[in-house]
């Protein structure tokens, strides 16, 4: 099985450090932000507390996590599958530091702007609301950037379906890939809002903007780009978990499945952000919730099949009984213990998610605290978890040295699960008794308060172990640096149970998913787009945030 | 050998057009069956009468009718009155002494030195009004925005600055007493009031117009107006004869009120307990 052992070579090492290098940089700033936001939501009052400074944090600290950390990550991992699962050198380095640098100016762009106090407008950027030009610019070449890489993933694969014909495509690079057509059919809305309604706002060229239309473009976007966050762990849940706790993949065929699911299901279903939105009537309302359930199948899907495959594992060591195989697991490992902290975090998350995406529920606790808890509990907990796990995974492979000590390492994952569990239970409480989310000053002083301040200073308390953690992880990382040389640049992807000789053609391309995800596409969003342009509409006066100084 | 391919790459053929088959299959099923519930099923049972067309059009969220309140996209905008942080803050700044002087010589003579009015019928109260409201409605007169030919050549006398003051003096007397509801009312004006009708499309008043508002902040405080005046605006809001509500919030709710019912609200909020039906 030549597709089991690949070294890492041709010439990306620098290109996968660069880009994971910079995601969790910025992610260390985005996480110091973020203690200082919880504590201002206390009511202590910390050092630069004003209304301006905790909405300029949100906004960096939204659009770095949100925008920059996980897309440079997903590049950077996607480079790594793209050359390792594919044993092949990338179609075009020059087109790859092009992204790279691109999003880096972007970054630079995006922030400057967010510091000077002129872009305010946190990162779902609501008109009419509108900020420094520069912001818009900044955020657009990071996903300009990032399309680069869309091409690079999509020219690999079929570069090597040339030189493979009937062959499947190895599954980690079928995952990417999924990813990358996720991701372009994604940025699709927010890349049209953006040119076409926020920067000519911004430049003081229009004076009106559709707030509604706005927020359908980007409710096309704020839905899967949840996905596309995702992916890179379920990508690591199916081919480097299982190998990781040493023993094979239950079954190739369910992770191909649930990453053409994980595509279509993700696309036509972002208007459940809009439930309580008037611009739009109840039908398409329904029949994009009734899309948005369907998520339910890859969910189920990849939970049984990564489940039997530890159960493979648990067994292969020795473990007995109904229970036995989960104790005899190798808990030492890293991956195998983010995978089941993820695993666990994803179960509390679901849960919430069901409650957000019922039409009624959504009344009780849209715009609440609950919503920030929710994000932060998937995406920076069951999400975030996994990113940690795979760059322990994937690092040493690229320096080739191996961290002698893997207590620390273990540690630090323990301290995000802790902290993110700390931090987002109360929180979920808040937003049941009603605490808006995005407000930078309570006074509870107010009797009708008053009782939520116990819970925030417990939600703070868990923000601090979450930072502590994520210091911990750069500390990790740096420390290999001086790590024990091994000379082994390998990477080992799980090898399922019965691997396929050969696959459909359905199951080894996009071609047919991606004309179904149109026909869904056009069937979910073509009148609640078109009505915009049907009939007579009521922009909002733009409102700018930078104005003077 | 190259029979074994063709044979092959036939076999693959037929495969992919099963494929595409049972996903079309699959695919177009779940949608049609989701419209069908969601276009018609669900809103049907809304519905007083069987009235699938009707359905549609509120699930798609149209009127039957096809028609839309009243106003082009290219049309200007309803007020040039903007909440932004400027205006909120320069009426804070507001100074109802110098204000005081302002209604002395240019608005006491109908709306009275204190804001109670000479004659409620015609000329609105302004006591005790938000200081909001009152600054918009000049602002609007003074722009065209609301069209009256007493009032916008007596607010363009006024500049910005003195705008703000005059709605900081009235907005700090002493309101016209507020006598809350009608013991008259009946029932169902009662809960327009309360509840709005959520079927037909209206908030309740008290959304924006209540004591505790939450609403934008122009609309203006109903109790203690004459209920004729209240009646007046609400008819004009519905022939679109005014239209410097923004949003066109008081045009679409109005269009959905019948005659008796802006009457029964208009003596609801207007004459309170002294209300003779
Ligand atoms: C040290 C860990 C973290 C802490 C203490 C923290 C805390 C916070 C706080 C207090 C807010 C503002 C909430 C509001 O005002 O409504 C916020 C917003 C946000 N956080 Fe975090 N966070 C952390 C990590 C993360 C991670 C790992 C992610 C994602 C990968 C993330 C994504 C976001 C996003 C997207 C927003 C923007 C929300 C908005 O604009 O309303 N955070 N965070
Ligand atoms: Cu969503």
């Amino acid at each position: 099985m030549p597709a089991e052992r690949q070294a890492v070579n041709y010439r990306v090492k620098n290109l996968i450090l660069a880009h994971i290098g910079v995601s969790f940089a910025t992610l260390a700033a985005a996480a110091v932000l973020g203690a200082w936001q919880m504590t201002v939501r206390t009511g202590v009052n910390p050092p630069f507390a004003t209304p301006e400074t905790y909405f300029a944090s949100v906004s960096a600290h939204g659009t770095i996590m949100g925008y920059v950390m996980p897309t440079l990550f997903t590049m950077g991992f996607g480079y790594f599958v793209a050359v390792t699962a594919l044993d092949q050198p990338l179609p075009s380095m020059r087109l790859a530091w092009a992204g790279f640098w691109l999003a880096a100016v972007g970054i630079v762009a995006a922030i400057i702007p967010i510091v000077m106090g002129k872009a305010t407008v946190l990162y779902t950027f609501y008109p009419p609301l509108t900020g420094s030009v520069f912001y818009y610019l900044g955020v657009l070449l990071v996903v300009v950037g990032s399309w680069f890489w869309v091409a690079l993933m999509i020219w690999a694969m079929a570069h090597w379906k040339r030189n493979n014909p009937g062959r499947p495509v190895p599954l980690a690079m079928f995952g990417t890939v999924a990813n990358a057509f996720l991701w372009l059919w994604t940025t699709g809305g927010v890349a049209v809002e953006i040119i076409f309604q926020l920067i000519p706002a911004s430049l003081g060229w229009t004076q009106m903007i559709d707030v509604g239309l706005a927020r359908t473009l980007f409710a096309w976007t704020l839905h899967p780009i949840v996905y596309f966050w995702l992916l890179p762990a379920y990508i690591a849940f199916y081919t480097i978990a299982p190998q990781a706790a040493g023993a094979r993949l239950y079954s190739d065929l369910m992770g191909r499945l649930s990453f053409i699911l994980l595509l279509l299901f993700s696309l036509p279903v972002g208007m459940h952000h809009l439930f309580m939105d008037p611009e739009h009537g109840t039908g398409f309302k329904f029949l994009q919730a009734m899309l948005t359930a369907l998520v339910v199948l890859p969910t189920f899907l990849t939970v049984f099949t990564i489940s039997a495959s530890m159960e493979i594992a648990g067994r292969l060591r020795g473990g007995k009984g109904l229970f036995g195989w989960i104790a005899a697991l190798p808990w030492d490992r890293p991956m195998v213990l983010a995978t089941c902290l993820s695993f666990v975090l994803l179960g509390f998350g679901g849960f919430g998610g069901v409650v957000n995406m019922a039409y009624a529920m959504n009344a009780m606790i849209h715009n609440t605290s609950w919503v920030t808890a929710h994000f932060h509990l998937i995406f920076g907990g069951a999400v975030v978890i996994m990113y940690f796990a795979i760059t322990y995974w994937i690092w040493p492979i690229l320096l080739e040295r191996e961290a002698a000590d893997v207590r620390p390492l273990r540690l630090q994952l323990w301290l995000w699960f802790i902290g993110i569990v700390i931090m987002t239970f109360p929180w979920h409480v808040l937003g049941l008794l009603g605490q808006p989310r995005r407000i930078a000053t309570f006074d509870y002083a107010n009797p009708v308060i008053a009782q939520w301040q116990p819970w925030v200073f417990v939600s703070m308390f868990g923000g601090y172990l979450m930072l502590v953690s994520a210091l911990l992880f750069v500390w990790n990382i740096a420390t290999l640096y001086r790590a024990r040389p091994v000379g082994d640049n390998r990477m080992h992807y799980a090898v399922a149970v019965y691997p396929p000789a050969r696959v459909p053609n359905a199951l080894n391309g996009f071609a047919l998913w991606n004309w179904l995800l149109l026909f869904l596409m056009v069937v979910a969003y073509g009148y609640p787009l078109g009505q915009f342009f049907l009939m007579d509409v009521y922009p909002g006066l733009v409102h700018r945030v930078d104005i003077g100084s | 050998m190259s029979t074994d391919q063709d044979h092959r790459s036939s076999e693959r053929r037929a495969e992919d057009r099963l494929w595409r088959f049972w996903v079309s299959i699959a695919a177009g099923t779940f949608v049609v069956v989701s419209l069908l519930v969601g276009l018609i099923v669900l809103p049907l049972r809304d519905e007083a009468r069987f009235d699938p067309w009707g359905a549609i059009c509120r699930a798609i969220g149209i009127r039957k009718d096809g028609s839309t309140v009243t106003k082009k996209s290219s049309d200007p905008p309803a007020s040039s009155v903007t909440w932004s942080a400027g205006t909120r803050l320069a009426l804070l700044g507001a100074s109802p002494e110098s204000g005081s002087t302002i209604v002395k010589e240019t608005c006491a003579a109908c709306h009275g030195e204190t804001g109670v009015s000479v004659d409620p019928q015609q000329f609105p109260n302004l006591a005790g009004q938000t200081e909001e409201a009152i600054f918009k409605q000049l602002r609007d007169f003074q722009t065209g925005a609301r069209v009256s030919d007493i009032m916008a050549p007596i607010a363009q006398t006024l500049t910005e600055a003195q705008t703000r003051d005059v709605a900081a003096y009235f907005a700090a007397q002493k309101r016209v007493e507020a006598v809350g509801s009608s013991p008259s009312a009946s029932a169902n004006i009662v809960e327009l009031a309360h509840i709005g009708a959520p079927a037909r499309g209206i908030p309740s008043c008290y959304s924006c117009h209540g004591q505790n508002r939450s609403g934008p902040e122009e609309a203006p405080v109903l109790f203690g107006q004459s209920a004729s005046y209240i009646e007046d605006q609400l008819k004009k809001f519905a022939s679109a004869e005014r239209r410097n509500d923004m949003f066109a919030r008081m045009r679409t709710i109005t269009k959905q009120l019948s005659p008796e019912e802006m009457h029964g609200l208009a003596i609801y909020y207007g004459d309170g307990g002294a209300a003779k039906p």
